[in-house]
């Protein structure tokens, strides 16, 4: 793939092609934020009828470890940006190492979230669908409701970022191959902007399951 | 895929031999294409097969319905039928019908293109269609779900004894194709257009068709996320719609109106368009008012977001909402109105050609209109407590669906049949099924008006005897509908082999679409086409009339 | 197979012939970034100082305001909104403005309904 920029018939020129390929990212993103938005009303919808039993269950979260998270994937979109930058400038061997830290970084939020967080949850009986339910009382109703929103939603955003790793893989291997240089690297872009938007779901997480209920 | 390589050299030759139908003959070259005309085909085939399955269901349906205690004798059998009617109809038929085969093959006809941006994308919404389509079916066949195809809440996630997950799962799948075809055609339009095809300049077909994509990529994920929700829900038996835990039922409502409300505007946006194609074409005038008709289309994709609470007036949503809704729920009216007044400003004094598609179009006008009208009646919160839940419901929205959007696209699968074929249809006979599908589809839902004003609810299998005469009328009308629609599947089956080879422009109509040959090569244009002037250029037949533009 | 507009592909001076001016775009980029990285990281602290300050139930929500600004930080400067095409931006605020019809009209009825009775055996 050395004449890296050939494009599809029904394109004038390569950037015109690339430039096409980025915006149907950035529409598919659209998307996703409306996705994630139906989720977003489940939580006002949750917490209005339930503040009290809602808050209770977030008091139950695992602060040090979202907040660590949120601090491990504000770094991981740094090193894509910064690896996106070089292949700009046709730096394919700084590209591969930002993107490998990028990777681990994502590999350890994963890890963090799923291996430590919620099989500590599931241990403290915070399941919302158990029988036993940690939180009894008037505030089970809520607490089980807030669990609901944190599983699914983490949940979700947990299938995003599996995804997320397996494109990093992709691009990766792609990249050691030498099929980007500073004027082809439009999936690297792509993809780049789908870490971020993962990223950004994240952001909007962190203080609806973390914060907002710690008072 | 074709190689840039290749295409070039065909178009450098100046000449091509053969269209799109002759580019390979093998299974492969067709379930492996990446051909926007070619996709259009599968879509239509599969379409045309969801078409009839919701429309057996639709049959016996009305089949129950003639006696007033049921002929079926089974209120369990009576609810999976008509939700298996109406999933099939809704998510398999009317959202998808006219964009997945007219729209896919005319989008980059229409912006003198060669494909689609993302053709890859466009094959595997097709195989995300037929595998939502597949699993849905696998659970309507294996007993079906009882919920009727809202899925209300806890109904769906409770108390129903059907297949709801299954259902879920393919609706679900369905959703991304089409948000995928959405995201498709709104980044083609963009970034696809020739030299000088400027906004202004594109057909209402395509700023129609932009608005539903609109729709489509923003509202899809709602439903999808509210499916997912209630799927866990079940398997679960705990979620936030669970009101024993201090979740809200209501909930779902408003996340399923919120994509099914601009579903209606996804059924009927691009029968609009199909519209707004042939009535210049067959009145000899240009479009009455086109910038007021394109900017209508994008206003009523942007005002259908704001109407999802009149479905819910009686659900025990807040006072204050409901008012809000309701007065939201008017505006929409206007751009509608505004349409159907430029279409008949257009055929004023025009040149009216009576053929097939131009019966289908004045079909739609009535028959939106009437559903139009009615729509606003039920937008009125004090009539709408009145006459939500029957049959007035059901003749309205069957008014904009079937009246509407079916009669849409026929009208639009005759007028490019000659385009998508190459072959002409017998007119005689798409005249007549055009005149059958009108009386038909007004015996079987007029009455339907009057039973809801009577006060018949939907949804029961059984009703009052005094509701009987108006019944057998619908269904009578219903099986009149049924060989009014078997009727095409005949003669346009026929006509693929058999009917009159069709010139490139039969309708003398303008547009990119009619400018390259029918049917179309491959690569579309042997040149791509450079637009020097707005559509609906039509001036009045030379033999008649005096020369005024 | 270089093409004229290839150039646009491009961040500026990235395609540049110049080693030296291309290592100074690079630079200069590097330096954003991690100034965004840096902002982030103080907005992030922000936010989670701010959680621990004694806010009725209502006014719990507004801890989310550093998060916001951490949103729009990561679309700005990771993302490049401001810099891409009109397109792009039409598409990120088309997004943007359907999540608040979709959030504001949803909410409408919750904030204003009237409840007849009490769902759960909870105290209020």
């Amino acid at each position: 793939m050395s004449s890296a920029v050939v494009h599809d018939f029904q394109y004038e020129s390569p950037s015109h092609q690339a430039q096409t390929a980025v915006a149907g990212m950035w529409l598919f993103l659209a998307t996703e934020v409306l996705f994630f938005g139906g989720l977003i009303l489940s939580w006002i919808y949750s917490r209005h009828w339930n503040q009290i039993g809602f808050d209770a269950g977030a008091r139950e979260t695992k602060l040090w470890i979202g907040t660590l998270n949120t601090g491990i994937l504000i770094t991981s979109s740094f090193t894509y940006a910064a690896g996106l930058t070089w292949i700009r400038a046709g730096n394919t061997r700084r590209l591969v190492q930002c993107l490998t830290v990028t990777l681990l970084l994502g590999v350890a939020f994963l890890a963090l979230k799923f291996g430590l967080e919620w099989r500590d949850d599931f241990a403290k009986h915070l399941f919302p669908a158990a029988s036993m339910f940690k939180i009894t009382g008037a505030e089970e109703g809520g607490a089980r409701l807030f669990f609901i929103f944190y599983f699914i939603s983490t949940g979700l955003h947990g299938v995003h970022m599996v995804v997320g790793v397996a494109l990093l893989l992709w691009i990766m291997q792609r990249a050691r191959r030498g099929e980007f240089s500073a004027l082809y690297h439009t999936p690297v872009h792509a993809v780049g902007l789908y870490w971020s938007f993962v990223d950004i779901v994240w952001l909007t997480l962190y203080p609806l399951i973390y914060l907002v209920g710690r008072g | 895929m074709n190689s840039p390589a290749m295409a070039s050299t065909v178009v450098e030759a100046g000449q091509i031999e053969g269209s799109y139908l002759t580019d390979g003959f093998t299974v492969r070259s067709w379930l492996l294409t990446t051909d926007h005309k070619r996709i259009a085909l599968l879509y239509l085939a599969t379409i045309t097969m969801f078409f009839f399955i919701g429309g057996i269901a639709a049959a016996l349906v009305r089949l129950n319905l003639i006696v007033p205690e049921g002929l079926l004798g089974s209120a369990e059998a009576y609810n999976r039928l008509f939700t298996m009617h109406g999933v099939v109809m809704v998510w398999f038929f009317l959202v998808p019908a006219v964009p997945v085969t007219l729209g896919n093959f005319l989008i980059p006809l229409m912006l003198g293109a060669r494909d689609l941006a993302f053709p890859r994308l466009n094959l595997f919404s097709w195989y995300l269609f037929i595998l939502g389509g597949a699993v849905t079916l696998w659970a309507l066949f294996a007993g079906g779900v009882d919920t009727g195809w809202t899925f209300y809440t806890p109904l769906s996630t409770a108390y129903s004894k059907g297949h709801v997950v299954l259902a879920a799962v393919g609706i679900f799948i369905a959703g991304f194709s089409s948000i995928a075809t959405g995201l498709n055609f709104i980044v083609s339009i963009h970034r696809l257009r020739a030299p000088g095809l400027t906004w202004y300049r594109m057909p209402v077909f395509l700023w129609s068709l932009y608005s539903l994509s609109v729709l489509l990529v923003l509202a899809t994920p709602v439903l999808a996320i509210t499916l997912l929700l209630v799927v866990l829900e079940r398997l679960f038996h705990i979620g936030v719609f669970d009101p024993a835990i201090g979740g809200d039922p209501l909930l779902f409502q408003h996340l399923f109106w919120f994509y099914s409300h601009p579903a209606v505007y996804m059924m009927i946006l691009p029968g609009f368009g199909v519209v707004s194609e042939i009535i210049p074409a067959f009145a000899r005038k240009p479009i009455f008012g086109y910038k007021f008709i394109v900017w209508a289309s994008v206003s009523i994709a942007v005002i259908s977001f704001f109407v999802w609470g009149h479905h819910m007036f009686v659900a025990g949503t807040s006072l204050y909402s409901a008012v809000l809704f309701s007065i939201l729920s008017y505006l929409v009216g206007v751009p509608s109105a505004i349409k159907v007044f430029n279409w008949l400003g257009t055929m004023h004094k025009g040149y009216i050609r009576f053929d097939a598609p131009m019966l289908y179009a004045l079909g739609f006008i009535g028959l939106f209109t009437i559903g139009g009208v009615t729509g606003l009646w039920v937008a009125a919160l004090a009539a709408d407590v009145h006459l939500t839940q029957t049959y007035f419901v059901v003749a309205h929205f069957h008014y904009i669906m079937v009246g509407g959007m079916v009669s849409a696209f026929f009208g639009g699968l005759h007028f490019w049949w000659p385009k998508i074929t190459g072959r002409m249809y017998p007119e005689m006979w798409a005249r007549v099924a055009a005149l059958i599908m009108f009386i038909g589809f007004n015996l079987t839902f007029f009455p339907q008006f009057i039973l809801g004003y009577l006060g018949m609810p939907r949804r029961y299998f059984s009703y009052a005897p005094e509701f009987q005469v108006l019944n057998v009328l619908s269904s009578a009308g219903a099986t009149i509908l049924a060989a009014a629609y078997l009727l095409p599947l005949a003669y346009l089956g026929w006509s693929v082999f058999y009917g009159a080879r069709a010139p490139a422009n039969p309708w003398g109509a303008t547009g990119l679409e009619w400018q390259t040959a029918s049917p179309p090569p491959t690569v579309n244009f042997i040149q791509t086409p450079l637009v020097t002037q707005g559509p609906y250029a039509y001036s009045p037949p030379a033999s008649e009339g005096e020369p005024h533009v | 197979m270089w093409h004229p507009s290839a150039r646009l592909l491009s961040r500026p001076g990235a395609a540049s012939g110049d080693p030296q001016d291309q290592e100074q775009t690079v630079n200069a980029q590097l330096t954003r970034l991690l100034l965004a990285w840096l902002l982030l990281l103080l907005l992030g602290g922000a936010e989670f100082a701010v959680s621990f300050l004694p806010l009725t139930r209502p006014l719990r929500a507004l801890v989310m305001i550093p998060g916001v600004l951490m949103v729009v930080t990561v679309a700005v400067a990771f993302m490049e909104v401001t810099r891409g095409p009109v397109l792009v931006r039409a598409f990120a605020v088309a997004a943007m403005l359907w999540l608040i019809i979709l959030l504001g009209l949803g909410s409408a009825d919750p904030l204003t309904r009237t409840e007849y009775y009490v769902p759960n055996v909870q105290v209020k």
